[in-house]
């Protein structure tokens, strides 16, 4: 009866590839059975043949021997643990197992795995590419320096009373060495000035640059290695005359000469001069703040033969000196409020000991210490702001963003009850269950983290490109801000957290219930207590949610009204160029010429409606003068008003009014006579204010003397529309035009040109290069810009943070959202009964619409209210970003409501339909 | 009506199943089958190839123990019994079945 079913089944497990030996068995047992199979069907009346055959087909009916086989012979020690089977004791292929697993059961459920990697990535990205951009504006460690909570800025100057302003003076070496002789808390002082040169190669067209002028242990006290050739040597920074050599930065000298390699020992024009290459600093580093990007220094001694001085004295006395900024080194022990107070102290007794050569230090000249490197300290000010407010919006974001992964796993838990209870019924223990849970939420953890550091990654450029935008313009540099490791750390922390309390209490907690509890009512029970703060945590995200879209409005409608507001000159159609004829040795009657040649070739473009040269611009730096009041009643106070020296084309270049008298003529412009007589234009603001209600044409504005001048008087020929400066300030300053002709060097070293023109910005640029360098190849044009970008610019930072919030507000929105969605589809999982019934006895839709839409509402009205009070704290924090609006706007809040309101119908909708579409019948059947 | 059990609960009990027929004596494959659809009444039945795969599954995982016996004119059959580790496992699963069936027994009595 025995029959060789040996090629059978060796053709049924062929593919396994088993050893020979085990082939054997498994033929020869089962040969066994099938005799067994065959014997029993042939007593029953079966043919042998028909029993055989009928035997091989239940042998693999569907294929399957072989695909069973394959996976217990395989070597795979990855098995399932089954139901009370204890641990095999081995650690690391057990939590391989759960990884598996649970990566199996997160693929299972796309949607939900997708939303808590993209809340997770939305959290922790944004959240930490704030952060970092704030800590790197404040504390940017200059690389590799050692003890760098030692070093920090001293800074020598006559300080404006509020402290953000100041006249820099600079201290002499001899000075300074008499300074760290008699102090104990500072160990060095090591000067530096960074400002603006031109930087070419003979024969090339010059490009303006950041330079830096430095004392010789500059790139020693911040320990930087030279990547090639050397740093300056002691006698080459000696006062007064210093040596003609530069290093250069590392972009600058691929730029030039192709390699670093190339650079050393290559003469660079520094401001048309030769300057002889000896190092290149090492890539990284590009000065001592952040944004410094300077691309040569020199040594302090040369900067006078830079600035083209003709007369240097032989001999360096005290008052020969060139820095008033300096990195100091605070001794060991001694703390920055110390060094502080021994300059206050220290400056003065070098006025007691050289009164004649140091009166500034008796009178208002003093040292301020700014701890650390980083951010230029006048600028820390803003930037701490800044940075605040980026805080702050990140905070909101990370506490957003947990509260709705707290959600999200919170309700997978909830319906993962049921599948608790069973695997706990069939023998599985509680920490396997924990184990399997956790497994989980690291997994959905670690993607998350990998997605949100990506999109950190790709935010940083770009929020830096929004809120410094001034900056990266002028040097065409991006920036590269690294993630801070620990601000990741601490961001990624807390969202794991979150997740792992969200994931982990429903599975601790379900360790005391009822298998019976569990699974009567597994993914359905809704406790008052989870049902609460499942409720609060939508809340809480709508909550949010409304304050960034308000303080988003908010910012919105300030520059709205910043773009519309009447700053009372044309700001289109107007660009802006700088020049630096005195850096380029070019002075006197020459500058006068070089200037002359260029307005005068600019007015025969038949494209140009309006030239002018000007000391300053609305959009510039500021410039102020003293007159003496008219009026006896005020006393002996000097009015302070602003003050410009401007060609005859300034006022129709900038599209100022006449409103009386008339404006400077071309003759009276160029003339370069005493400005004692001169005539003058005075601005509205300043007629009212100077003249009350007189008529001021003719009348004489009298300026007073000073060390230099006696006192002049300028007659007053015309009165023109105010120009408001400061937008936000809101009212002009009183404001007096000068002919340009009178200010002499003063005016023509580094004039602004404005040109007014029917040519788009680079073509207005093109065509001023064209001609300057038809006039003077050394030349450098910097600076280009239209007035409309140069104001958006200096807004930038306001724009910045609308955009910010707005984007912000909108991604908030969509994860309250999304999280509000599966709350409501929760509440009609768990109410399914409850609407059964009532659609049984006779509720129609819109009636179990209503029902649904009150759960909403019940979650979003807290939240609303809960928002209008953080949206209230938000605005008050954006302080003065706000301008032209209340930060309790009205409208503005209703606005943020109603997209609110949006926002909940919207997530409600499709829960509230799915509810209207319960089947009674079904509900029922399932009792 | 007979009950027809579904896939599910056929997987989710064969372990048990197994190892509760080898647990009094040693049995071999055709045995332990034929055993499973006579005592269900026909209403479990295991082909061959889910069957012999459980069983190797189960030896590896050390819970039954195979061994060849000899009987003279036949071929060499393998016995199964049940392991002292497959002991605990039986009696781990055999309690867990048995408050789950008293569980699903409890809620389809009270609604009834």
């Amino acid at each position: 009866m025995a029959h060789e079913w040996r090629a059978d089944l060796s053709s049924r497990l062929a593919s396994l590839g088993l050893k020979p030996e085990r082939e054997a068995e498994i033929i020869e047992e089962l040969s066994q059975h099938l005799d067994d199979q065959v014997l029993e069907l042939v007593t029953s009346g079966a043919h042998p043949a028909d029993a055989r055959a009928q035997a091989l087909a239940e042998l693999d009916q569907a294929g399957v021997l072989a695909a069973r086989l394959a996976a217990i012979e395989s070597r795979s020690p990855y098995s399932l643990p089954p139901p009370g089977a204890p641990s095999r004791g081995r650690w690391f292929s057990d939590r391989w197992l759960d990884i598996r697993q649970s990566a199996r059961g997160l693929r299972r459920t796309p949607a939900f795995t997708a939303t808590v990697v993209l809340t997770m990535a939305l959290t922790i990205g944004p959240t930490t590419a704030m952060l970092s951009i704030g800590n790197w504006l404040l504390w940017h460690p200059v690389s590799s320096v050692p003890h760098a909570d030692r070093l920090g800025i001293a800074w020598f100057g006559k300080w404006d009373d509020d402290g953000n302003g100041v006249s820099p003076s600079a201290v002499s070496p001899l000075n300074l060495r008499d300074l760290l002789a008699a102090s104990r808390t500072l160990t060095a002082l090591t000067g530096f000035q960074e400002s603006t040169a031109n930087l070419a190669l003979e024969g090339q067209s010059p490009q303006r640059v950041a330079t830096a002028a430095v004392d010789a242990a500059y790139f020693d006290v911040l320990n930087v290695p030279i990547r090639v050739g050397r740093t300056f040597r002691p006698e080459e920074d000696l006062l007064p005359h210093g040596a003609h050599v530069t290093v250069l930065a590392d972009g600058a000298a691929r730029r030039l000469f192709g390699s670093v390699e190339n650079a050393v020992g290559k003469t660079v024009l520094i401001n048309n001069l030769p300057m002889a290459v000896i190092g290149v600093a090492p890539p990284a580093f590009v000065g001592v703040t952040p944004i410094s990007y300077v691309s040569a220094w020199y040594p302090g001694a040369t900067s006078k033969y830079l600035r083209h001085i003709a007369t240097i004295p032989d001999t360096a006395t005290r008052q020969t000196r060139t820095f008033s900024q300096f990195i100091m080194t605070r001794a060991d022990g001694a703390t920055f409020a110390d060094v502080q107070a021994e300059l206050d102290v220290l400056a003065p007794a070098l006025a007691e000991r050289y009164p004649d050569d140091n009166p500034q230090f008796k009178t208002d000249v003093r040292a301020r210490v700014f701890p650390g490197l980083g951010a230029s300290p006048l600028s820390r000010p803003g930037y701490q702001r800044m940075v605040n407010r980026l805080v702050w919006i990140g905070f909101a974001l990370l506490v957003l963003g947990c509260a709705n992964l707290a959600n999200l796993l919170a309700s997978r838990a909830v319906r993962r009850e049921a599948e608790y209870a069973v695997r706990r019924a069939l023998g599985a223990r509680h920490t396997r269950l924990l184990q399997l849970q956790l497994t989980e939420s690291c997994l959905l953890t670690i993607a998350g983290a990998a997605i949100g550091v990506l999109l950190a990654s790709v935010l940083v450029p770009l929020i830096l490109s929004l809120v410094m935008p001034a900056r990266m313009a002028l040097t065409g540099v991006a920036f590269t801000v690294p993630i801070d490791a620990r601000i990741l750390a601490a961001t990624l922390g807390l969202s794991v957290i979150c997740g792992l309390v969200a994931g982990l209490v429903p599975v601790w907690l379900s360790r005391r219930a009822e298998l019976r509890g569990g699974l009567s009512h597994g993914g359905t029970r809704h406790t008052d207590g989870r049902s609460m703060i499942q409720s609060g945590l939508a809340s809480v995200q709508l909550a949010l949610s409304l304050a960034l879209v308000v303080c988003a409005l908010l910012m919105v409608g300030t520059i709205n009204r910043l773009d519309a507001a009447d700053r009372g000159f044309d700001l289109d159609g107007v660009t802006a160029h700088y020049f630096n004829l005195s850096s380029e040795g070019i002075k006197g009657p020459r500058a006068t010429a070089v200037l002359r040649e260029l307005t005068d070739g600019l007015a025969r473009d038949s494209r140009v409606r309006a030239v002018s040269l000007s000391f300053t611009y609305p959009l510039g730096f500021g410039s102020s003068q003293r007159v003496v009041p008219r009026d006896p009643a005020e006393g002996a106070s000097l009015l302070n008003v602003e003050s410009n020296y401007v060609s005859a084309g300034y006022f129709s270049t900038l599209g100022l009014r006449t409103i009386s008298g008339r404006v400077f003529t071309a003759d009276e412009t160029r003339s370069d006579g005493s400005m004692d007589g001169a005539p003058v234009v005075i601005s509205a603001a300043m007629a009212a204010r100077y003249f009350g209600a007189e008529p001021p044409v003719g009348q004489i504005v009298t300026l007073p003397a000073d060390a230099i001048q006696p006192t002049r008087a300028l007659r007053v020929i015309g009165v023109v529309s105010d120009v408001t400066m400061d937008v936000m300030d809101g009212t002009p300053a009183p404001s007096m035009y000068v002919p340009f002709g009178t200010a002499g060097a003063t005016a023509t070293s580094a004039p602004i040109l404005l040109v007014k023109s029917t040519l788009s910005t680079d073509a207005a640029v093109a065509l001023v290069r064209d001609i300057v360098s038809r006039i003077d190849t050394t030349i450098s044009v910097s600076g280009n810009q239209s007035l409309r970008a140069q104001a958006e610019l200096q807004e930038s930072e306001r724009r910045a943070f609308a955009w910010i919030l707005s984007l912000l507000g909108t991604l908030a929105f969509v994860l309250a959202a999304v999280g509000l969605y599966g709350l409501l589809s929760q509440i009609i999982s768990q109410r399914k009964r409850e609407l059964g019934i009532r659609i049984a006895i006779g509720a129609t839709s819109p009636q179990v619409l209503g029902s649904v839409l009150r759960s909403a509402l019940r979650i979003a009205i807290p939240g609303a209210a809960a928002g209008v009070v953080l949206a209230a704290v938000g605005a008050s924090l954006l302080g003065t970003a706000i301008w032209g609006l209340s930060p309790y706007d009205p409208v503005t809040y209703a606005a943020a409501i109603a997209s609110l309101v949006v926002v909940v119908l919207v997530s409600a909708i499709v829960p509230a339909r799915a509810a209207t579409r319960i089947s009674p019948v079904e509900v029922l059947r399932g009792d | 009506m007979n009950f027809l059990p579904s896939r599910e609960l056929k997987k989710g009990s064969a372990e048990l199943l197994i190892l509760a027929l080898v647990e009094d004596r040693a049995r071999h494959g055709y045995d332990i089958g034929k055993l499973i659809e006579q005592r269900s009444n026909g209403a479990i039945k295991f082909a061959v190839a889910s069957l012999y795969p459980l069983l190797y599954r189960l030896e590896k995982r050390g819970w039954i123990e195979g061994r060849w016996t000899e009987k003279a004119g036949q071929r060499r059959r393998r016995l199964y019994k049940l392991t002292p580790e497959g002991r605990k496992v039986l009696a781990a699963q055999r309690g867990g079945w048995m408050e789950f069936a008293r569980a699903i027994s409890a809620i389809a009595g009270v609604q009834r």
